[in-house]
């Protein structure tokens, strides 16, 4: 996501890894959040994923459980997708800025 | 979804009354057979608790029969196991609408700020 | 498949109680008759009245037939009797030994039966709906 990288160049935080590794005493920062919403994504994915696979494999007890999962997971992307539209707007905003 | 217990919640119950309605087709398979205990699945209690306070969700199987076993005939009583058959089926749909409700006004939340 | 077990225990109900009433239709069909096996001694044994065993399955879940009683003692001495002198397997004294059949035993179990058959085939239906449900949630 090349637009993760463009906000940390706005945030001014030299020499911090892409990684988002917080030293101490430091406000933890959007773009953490963001790492954070992503990690969260990913496990519901994975989540969605296992229950879907033991659903073909006929290991799930109920249904309901699958579909929960897999509608979890996808309005968990869909909200990091629409925040991150919201970031683009607001770094494409700020970039017409005349200085 | 964060923090929201309500999903989840609906989930647990769902997951539940399918446990339920699997001891109720094993009950109703069984009714004519000598000896036969009666399962069923209790999970409200336990729901309430995890509304109010969160952490795991287990739904209790047991066997609430008379306690005394007769064993030329079954546990099973059909025309109650039918109506717990009813209830389970019809409150599992109602749960499952509800989810999809649920479900339905979380993404009109994440989309609507589209302009 | 945990997925559809409680198809599967439903469906061995069905399957037990239709077997429950094959042994009704042939306990039926062999009300009179005196001549259905034969005993160590070469003599006729009347028809003993069949009825099915049924044991739940622990693993599987569900039912299924261990196996068919014939119901009463293999020599057939505690079978009903009827004076009838002039029929073909009366005995010395006149009487005829019958299978010990009932038609109203019958008729309930059959009754029985089909209710448990019947409701069986409710359970199923109900599953089929509620899996059905579950999936408007991914239509959500």
């Amino acid at each position: 996501m090349p637009e993760i990288g463009a906000l940390e160049s706005i945030g001014g935080r030299e020499g911090e890894g892409i990684n988002g590794a917080r030293p101490g005493g430091r406000h933890p920062s959007f773009q953490d959040f963001l790492w954070e919403a992503l990690d969260e994504v990913n496990r519901l994915q994975n989540e969605a994923d296992v229950l879907a696979r033991g659903l073909a494999l006929g290991e799930v007890r109920d249904v309901s459980q699958v579909m929960l999962a897999a509608e979890k997971a996808q309005l968990s992307l869909e909200l990091l997708v629409q925040v991150r539209n919201k970031c683009i707007e607001a770094y494409q905003e700020i970039m017409r800025m005349p200085l | 979804m964060v923090g929201d217990r309500t999903l989840e919640g609906l989930g647990h119950a769902l997951f539940a009354l399918g446990l339920r309605l699997e001891a109720i087709s094993e009950n109703l398979a069984n009714v004519n057979t000598p000896g036969y205990r009666r399962k069923d699945v209790f999970f409200r209690q336990e729901l309430g608790r995890f509304f109010r306070e969160g952490g795991s969700f287990r739904p209790r199987i047991s066997y609430p029969g008379p306690g005394i076993t007769r064993l030329d005939r079954s546990e099973v009583e059909l025309d109650r196991e039918m109506v717990a058959l009813a209830e389970t089926a019809l409150l599992y749909e109602a749960l499952v609408q509800e989810a999809v409700f649920k479900l339905r006004s979380l993404r009109t939340a994440i989309t609507e700020g589209r302009k | 498949m945990d997925l559809f077990r409680p198809l599967e225990a439903s469906g061995s109900g069905m399957a037990a109680e239709r077997f429950r009433l094959d042994l009704i239709a042939e306990n039926l069909a062999n009300m009179e008759t005196t001549r259905a096996e034969r005993a160590p001694d070469g003599s006729w044994l009347p028809y003993r009245r069949k009825v099915p065993l049924f044991v739940t399955r622990p693993e599987e879940g569900g039912v299924e037939v261990a196996g068919v009683i014939r119901v009463g003692r293999p020599d057939g001495s505690d079978l009903p009797r009827r004076y009838d002198p002039a029929h073909p397997d009366a005995d010395r004294e006149g009487y005829v030994r019958l299978p010990n059949v009932d038609l109203v035993k019958e008729m309930t179990d059959l009754i029985t039966a089909t209710r448990a058959y019947e409701a069986n085939v409710a359970a199923v239906n109900a599953f089929k709906a509620m899996f059905r449900k579950a999936l408007e949630i991914g239509r959500a």
